[in-house]
């Protein structure tokens, strides 16, 4: 009784492993043994082994490629000429970048520039014009107020009060620093005049009137706000440039509406109550000291008109009845105070 | 003084009298400097500040590159993988540790430019350049030549069976295909295989008998 010999279980991947290492002679004695039992007893696994010798022997059979003509002497020359150049950092660092790739690059930079330009956001609206009319409030200062130029200028920043919604609009309005805000923003063209007239004052060794205006706000013996606005077309116009210093007491005055006749500089010429009831003299003469500079005038302009309004504001009264009517504007205003 | 001479493809036997290629003042030769002296001389030579060390190199190996990177990549754009195969190591020769061969090292360089030939860029790059082959038109040119010692039927069929192995090869995944290509057609061994792909040898000895069964069903 003979022992049967063993034979050595394989899946297919492991008998391809063994076959194929066979084909190449890279077995061991042991393995090759297994592998010449498992093909006498499979013959399918023997076909196998004939099929993929046959591949591998035909595989090795196959011409090497024929290089070209020179192909040496030519590589020898590129990489001499290449190397002696700027493009070898490239291919220093493995990149060789094919003739076409400047260009491309060129072009992808250019698209991305476009990209960028396109895509910017856009920058910062402009003031928003501001339409119909345009309060302008005072707010009377403390009452033990000081008289002396350096209370004034501290006073000056606090001068317009935030007093309503539509005042928060135009001063977020006025707050843009666009050039062209002192064109759209009256309100903002006012608070600007006086703090150039400040500014100017101060260079020029002048108390400047705006100052002096918040100077005589600090003195007012009444607390609260004035308000002055100038109301339909007129507001695209002109804007309210200069009250003057003696202001009629807050509590006296109710909201009165008035069309005032402007000269050519902004001056009153002329005051017309439109209400019905009484006005009071006091808040008259405030309206005829009214002061308003065209809309758009540039803020040096404002300041130097303001300064040299104050040196000229003697000569003023007497010259304003016997100025001719010559350019002359119609507005209507409304001074409030509560 | 030796008379000098210019710098010929020794890889294929060329008369230096017959067709010459000026190369440049570096590539002039002295009789017997195109003998090949081995890795180690031409490296030292090439290391020392002699660029005839890296001529040297360049024609022992580059029959041997262009083979290799015809079969990748097809022998229309073979040579371009040659030529940056040879720039790059020109630039790497210095960092060149000599843990592999020569012969290995270029392979593996070889190889990997192919594959960035192969890869999207080389394909974008195929599609707009003009005149460019397709890709079984590119490998037409490696169908051998017609052998005199046998009939032109068994020429024909040998033909045949020689144009399908080599498509079948071309169509195996990338990875069977190098170990095959390297093992099979350019007869290196095991652990050269291992080195060119930087894989353990018992991944080579798995892809190429995976990559061998592959092509078995190819074929069959």
């Amino acid at each position: 009784m003979s022992a049967r010999p063993f034979v050595p279980r394989l899946a297919d991947e492991e008998l391809d492993l063994l076959i194929s290492r066979s084909v190449d002679g890279d077995l061991s004695p042991e393995e090759a043994s297994d592998l010449e039992a498992v093909l006498a007893h499979d013959p399918a696994a023997a076909r196998r082994k004939e099929e993929l010798a046959s591949i591998v022997a035909e595989a090795r059979t196959l011409p090497e490629p024929a290089p070209p003509f020179a192909l040496a002497t030519r590589v020898s020359s590129n990489v001499s000429e290449k190397t002696a150049r700027g493009g070898s950092v490239f291919h220093r660092f493995g990149f060789y970048p094919p003739p076409g790739m400047a260009i491309g690059a060129m072009v992808a930079l250019a698209f991305v520039a476009v990209a960028i330009t396109v895509l910017k956001p856009a920058s910062p609206l402009p003031a928003r014009r501001v339409e119909g009319p345009v309060d302008v409030f005072f707010m009377e200062g403390a009452k033990n107020g000081a008289k002396d130029n350096d209370a004034a200028k501290r006073a000056l920043p606090e001068a317009p009060k935030i007093a309503s919604k539509e005042t928060v609009k135009n001063r977020i309005a006025a707050a843009r620093p666009a050039p062209a805000q002192a064109e759209r923003a009256p309100a903002a063209v006012v608070a600007s005049a006086s703090a150039l007239a400040a500014a100017a004052g101060q260079a020029a060794g002048i108390a400047a009137p705006a100052a002096k205006a918040s100077g005589a706000l600090a003195n007012a013996e009444h607390a609260g706000a004035w308000s002055v606005a100038v109301r339909g077309e007129g507001a695209r116009r002109w804007m309210l440039r200069r009250a003057p210093e003696g202001r009629p007491s807050v509590a006296s005055t109710p909201a009165s509406a008035f069309r005032v006749t402007l000269d050519a500089d902004g001056r009153v010429t002329s005051v017309r109550a439109l209400d019905a009831r009484p006005v009071p003299p006091a808040l008259l003469e405030f309206v005829r000291g009214l002061v308003f500079a065209p809309v758009g005038a540039p803020d040096g302009a404002v300041a130097e008109g303001i300064v040299r309004d104050e040196k000229a504001k003697a000569e003023h009264a007497d010259a304003l009845a016997d100025r001719p009517a010559e350019h002359a504007s119609e507005i209507d205003v409304e001074v409030s105070a509560r | 003084m030796p008379a000098r001479i210019l710098a010929f493809d020794a890889s294929r036997g060329e008369d230096p009298r017959g067709r010459m290629a000026p190369v440049g003042a570096s590539a002039y030769l002295y009789p017997g400097e195109r003998d090949w002296p081995g890795d180690e001389m031409a490296l030292g030579r090439f290391l020392s500040g002699d660029v005839l060390g890296f001529e040297q190199i360049v024609r022992h190996y580059s029959a041997m590159v262009f083979s290799l990177a015809a079969r990748l990549v097809g022998p229309a754009e073979a040579e371009d993988v040659v030529q940056e195969t040879f720039l790059r190591a020109y630039h790497g020769l210095e960092k060149f540790r000599g843990e592999s061969s020569l012969k290995t090292w270029l392979y593996a360089i070889a190889l990997n430019r192919a594959r960035a030939r192969m890869g999207t860029l080389g394909r974008l790059r195929a599609i707009f350049t003009p005149g460019r082959t397709r890709d079984g038109d590119s490998f037409a040119s490696l169908d051998d030549a017609a052998d005199p010692a046998i009939s032109p039927e068994e020429n024909a069929v040998l033909k045949e069976r020689r144009t399908r192995l080599r498509a079948a090869i071309r169509a195996l995944p990338e990875e069977f295909r190098a170990a095959v290509l390297l093992r099979d057609l350019e007869g290196l061994s095991y652990e050269e295989v291992a080195e060119v792909l930087e894989v353990p040898i018992g991944t080579v000895r798995s892809r190429l008998a995976r990559g061998r069964a592959l092509l078995k069903e190819k074929l069959s």
